[in-house]
C-alpha cells in the first residue's frame, strides 16, 4: 500500500524524503526548503537537456522520413545514438574565436539563449502539485524571459564581428519582436477565461479545454510561436541563400552547441506551454487522483504539439521576409485584437450561463472571424499585385525543329 | 578572415519603424493585463472602456497601416 501511494506521487515521496533526512541532520527549516529547491532545480534543468537529446535524434529522422531520405542510422539502432555522437564531438572541439569580436556580447549570448529556454520550465505545471513555481504572473513571466531569447540573438549578431551575423540577428530579432505582440494578445484571452495569470489555475480552470473556447487564439499562439523559435517556415534568420548560416555563423564547439540545444528544446518548450494553455496540460481521466498519470497526459499532448511544429517544418518553404512581416503585422495583430474585444464581451454578456453554450458561441465567433480577416486581407492585398515585368511568351531552350537554327540559340 | 570595411553597419530604418511599433503595443498589452485580471469583479462598462482604449490605438495603427510602415519595402 505505501509503495502504491509513493508510486502514485514520486516526486512529492523523495522530496518528503529528502526533507526528513534533512532534518534529522540538524538542517534549519528555510535551509532545508533552499536544498530542496537547488536539488529539483537541478534535476529539472538536466532532464530537459537530456530530453533535447532523444527530440534532436527524433526530428531529424522526422524530417529524414517527409523528405524522403533515411536520416541518421548508423550509430546504434535506427541510429538512436547519432546524438550522443555529436554531443561528444562538441565537447572536444577547440573553441575558435573569431578575430575582432566584442568579447562580452560574444560570450554572454550562448549562455543567454539556453537560460533563456530552461527559465521556461520553472512555470510548466507537471500535475497538480508538481511544479517548479507557483508564479502568480507566470504568463508575463513567459513573456519576458521569450524576451530574453531575442536579447541572446542580437547580441550573437553584434558580438561576432561579421556582417552576415549581423544582418541576421538585425531579422531575427524584428521577427521576433513582432510575432511576441499576437502570442501576448492571445494570452490576454485566456486570462480572461481563467482569471488569473499563474499557470496552475489556467490548467485548473481547463474543464473544457481552451482550444474549444479559442480555436482561432489556439492557431494564432502556434503559428506566432513557431515564428519565435525561429523555425521554418519562419527561418529567415538562417536563411543559408542569403545569410549563409544566421546569427550563429562564427561560433564553434561547445557555443555552437548551446545554440543548437535552445534551438531544438525551445520548439519542444513552446508546445509544452501551448499544451498547458490550450490543451487542458495535466488534466485528463485520473489525474487528480494519481499525480503521475499527469505527467503522462502533459508528456502525450506536448509530444503530439511537438510533432505538428516538425511537420510543418518538413512540408513548407520558407516564407520571404516582406510576406513574413505582413501575416503578423497585417493579419494575425488584428485578428488578435478583434478575437480579444469579442472574448471580452461574449464572456461579459453570457457571464453565468452554461460553459456549454458559451463555447458554442465562442467557437462560432471564432470560426467566424476567421473567415472575415481572411476575406478582407485578400481583399486589400489583391490591390497591390505585383505587374508581371516579363513576357508572356515562354522563350524555349530547345528549339522545336532540331536541324534549323532558332532565334533563342539551341 | 577580415570583414571587408566595418561590421557594426548602419540599419535599415524599418527595423526601427517596428521598434516603435512593437512599443505601443506592449505596453497596451501591459495596460490590459490587470484589466483581464479583474475581468470576474469588472461590470459591463468596463468592457466598453477597454474596446475604447483598444480602439484609440487602432487610430494609430490604421494610419501607420495606411502609411505604410508596415510593409517591408
Amino acid at each position: 500500500m505505501k509503495i502504491l501511494e509513493f508510486l502514485s506521487n514520486p516526486i512529492i515521496g523523495i522530496e518528503q524524503w529528502i526533507m526528513q533526512l534533512l532534518e534529522n541532520w540538524g538542517v534549519t527549516p528555510e535551509w532545508q526548503t533552499f536544498l530542496v529547491y537547488l536539488i529539483g532545480a537541478a534535476i529539472l534543468g538536466t532532464g530537459a537537456l537530456l530530453i533535447t537529446l532523444i527530440l534532436i535524434w527524433a526530428e531529424r529522422k522526422i524530417i529524414g522520413r517527409l523528405q524522403d531520405r533515411l536520416g541518421p542510422n548508423r550509430i546504434g539502432p535506427w541510429g538512436i545514438f547519432q546524438p550522443v555522437a555529436d554531443m561528444l564531438k562538441i565537447f572536444i572541439k577547440e573553441h575558435i574565436i573569431p578575430d575582432g569580436v566584442d568579447p562580452i556580447p560574444y560570450h554572454l549570448a550562448p549562455i543567454i539563449s539556453v537560460a533563456s529556454v530552461l527559465l521556461l520550465w520553472s512555470v510548466v505545471p507537471f500535475s497538480d502539485s508538481v511544479r517548479g513555481s507557483d508564479l502568480n504572473v507566470a504568463l508575463l513571466f513567459i513573456l519576458g524571459v521569450g524576451g530574453l531569447g531575442e536579447l541572446g540573438v542580437i547580441l550573437a549578431g553584434w558580438g561576432s564581428n561579421n556582417k552576415y551575423s549581423m544582418l541576421s540577428a538585425f531579422r531575427a530579432s524584428a521577427q521576433m519582436i513582432s510575432y511576441e505582440i499576437p502570442m501576448a494578445i492571445v494570452l490576454l484571452a485566456t486570462v480572461i477565461l481563467s482569471g488569473s495569470m499563474s499557470m496552475g489555475d489556467i490548467v485548473k480552470s481547463q474543464n473544457i479545454a481552451y482550444i474549444f473556447f479559442l480555436p482561432l487564439g489556439a492557431f494564432i499562439f502556434f503559428v506566432a510561436s513557431i515564428a519565435e523559435n525561429g523555425r521554418a517556415p519562419f527561418d529567415l534568420a538562417e536563411a543559408e541563400s542569403e545569410l549563409v548560416a544566421g546569427f550563429n555563423m562564427e561560433y564553434s564547439g561547445l557555443k555552437f552547441g548551446m545554440f543548437y540545444v535552445a534551438d531544438f528544446l525551445r520548439a519542444f518548450t513552446s508546445a509544452v506551454i501551448f499544451s498547458s494553455i490550450f490543451l487542458g496540460g495535466w488534466r485528463g481521466p485520473g489525474a487528480e487522483q494519481i499525480p503521475i498519470l499527469g505527467f503522462v497526459y502533459l508528456l502525450i499532448k506536448s509530444v503530439i504539439v511537438w510533432f505538428l511544429g516538425v511537420w510543418i517544418r518538413g512540408s513548407l518553404p520558407r516564407f520571404r521576409v516582406d510576406q513574413m512581416m505582413a501575416i503578423t503585422w497585417k493579419f494575425l495583430t488584428p485578428l488578435a485584437l478583434a478575437l480579444f474585444i469579442a472574448v471580452a464581451f461574449v464572456m461579459k454578456l453570457l457571464e453565468n450561463t452554461n460553459q456549454w453554450l458559451q463555447v458554442l458561441i465562442l467557437l462560432v465567433i471564432n470560426v467566424a472571424l476567421f473567415f472575415v480577416g481572411f476575406a478582407i486581407i485578400k481583399k486589400f492585398e489583391k490591390e497591390k499585385e505585383r505587374k508581371i515585368v516579363s513576357s508572356k511568351k515562354r522563350v524555349l531552350a530547345q528549339p522545336t525543329n532540331p536541324f534549323t537554327q532558332s532565334e533563342t540559340g539551341g | 578572415m577580415e570583414t571587408y570595411k566595418p561590421t557594426w553597419i548602419q540599419f535599415k530604418i524599418q527595423y526601427y519603424l517596428y521598434g516603435l511599433i512593437f512599443l505601443i503595443f506592449d505596453v497596451e498589452i501591459v495596460f490590459l493585463f490587470p484589466f483581464a485580471v479583474a475581468f470576474g469583479k469588472l461590470a459591463l462598462f468596463a468592457v466598453v472602456e477597454a474596446t475604447i482604449f483598444i480602439l484609440i490605438l487602432l487610430g494609430g495603427y490604421l494610419y501607420v497601416w495606411r502609411k505604410d510602415a508596415l510593409t517591408w519595402q
